[in-house]
């Protein structure tokens, strides 16, 4: 693993190591104070390690994410695919929130009554200005 | 990926919002006032909402994905009083691609 060892990675070997060192060393030092009587280091005390952890643990993980790279396999998990689109027109549409959708054109292969009907009733709301919309007789179907 | 960054920017508001507080809290105990109350509570406090900063960010950071510095850069800046909420909104449009529309047939 000659990659690992790197000036660059040795760089981030010893400053993994520093902060995770410093960490252990405030805790201990908050331990220390807590003992001398301050009671709110109890509390940091805990808290110390625990970033401390956290290095190591980012740390490892870059070790891992180098050792697959090298070893050329996929570093990175790609994100789960998007679920596939409702076949259809008539298919249920759920949306978690509220989304921008695109606006394509409606396909003129496909007849619709449903979106018939309504441009009907559009165009006769907009025939009849001062009608309301409980006027409407219906379509007249020919 | 906007779930991930959602949750950032709620704990980055929280810890920031926490940093001013202990700012005070530091001022007052360390100055003139000499009045450790605030520091007390929310020093704690700060430590631990701190913790799910930092797994927030890391998350966030593994899902764009960021490089490795800006990450760290990231999580450095929710130490920073007032600079933190900057570190939020430049995230947030310029670091996070937006979120592409669920529906396009």
């Amino acid at each position: 693993m000659k990659g690992l060892w790197s000036p660059a990675w040795v760089a981030r070997h010893l400053l993994a190591l520093v902060l995770a060192v410093g960490c252990l060393v405030l805790g201990w030092w908050q331990y220390s104070r807590a003992a001398d009587g301050n009671a709110i280091s109890w509390g940091y005390m805990f808290q110390w390690p625990v970033f401390g952890g956290f290095v190591v643990f980012i740390w490892w993980r870059e070790v891992q994410l180098a050792r697959r790279k090298a070893a050329g396999e996929p570093v990175t998990a790609p994100e789960p695919p998007a679920p596939p689109a409702p076949a259809g027109r008539g298919a249920p549409v759920t949306l978690g929130r509220p989304v921008r959708v695109a606006v394509g054109q409606a396909t003129g292969d496909a007849p619709d009554p449903e979106l018939d009907a309504y441009n009907d009733y559009l165009a006769w709301l907009a025939a009849h200005p001062g009608a309301r919309p409980s006027d409407y007789p219906g379509r007249i179907t020919t | 990926m906007q779930g991930a960054l959602t949750r950032y920017r709620i704990i980055a508001w929280i810890v920031g919002v926490c940093l001013l507080a202990l700012t005070v809290g530091m001022v007052l105990k360390y100055g003139p006032a000499d009045d450790p109350t605030v520091v007390e509570t929310v020093g704690q406090l700060h430590g631990f909402l701190y913790m799910f900063y930092l797994a927030a960010t890391f998350d966030l950071s593994r899902r764009v994905p960021w490089p490795f510095k800006r990450m760290l850069l990231v999580m450095l800046a929710g130490t920073i009083p007032f600079l933190s909420f900057w570190a939020e909104r430049h995230v947030s449009r310029h670091w996070v691609p937006e979120a592409a529309p669920a529906l396009v047939e």
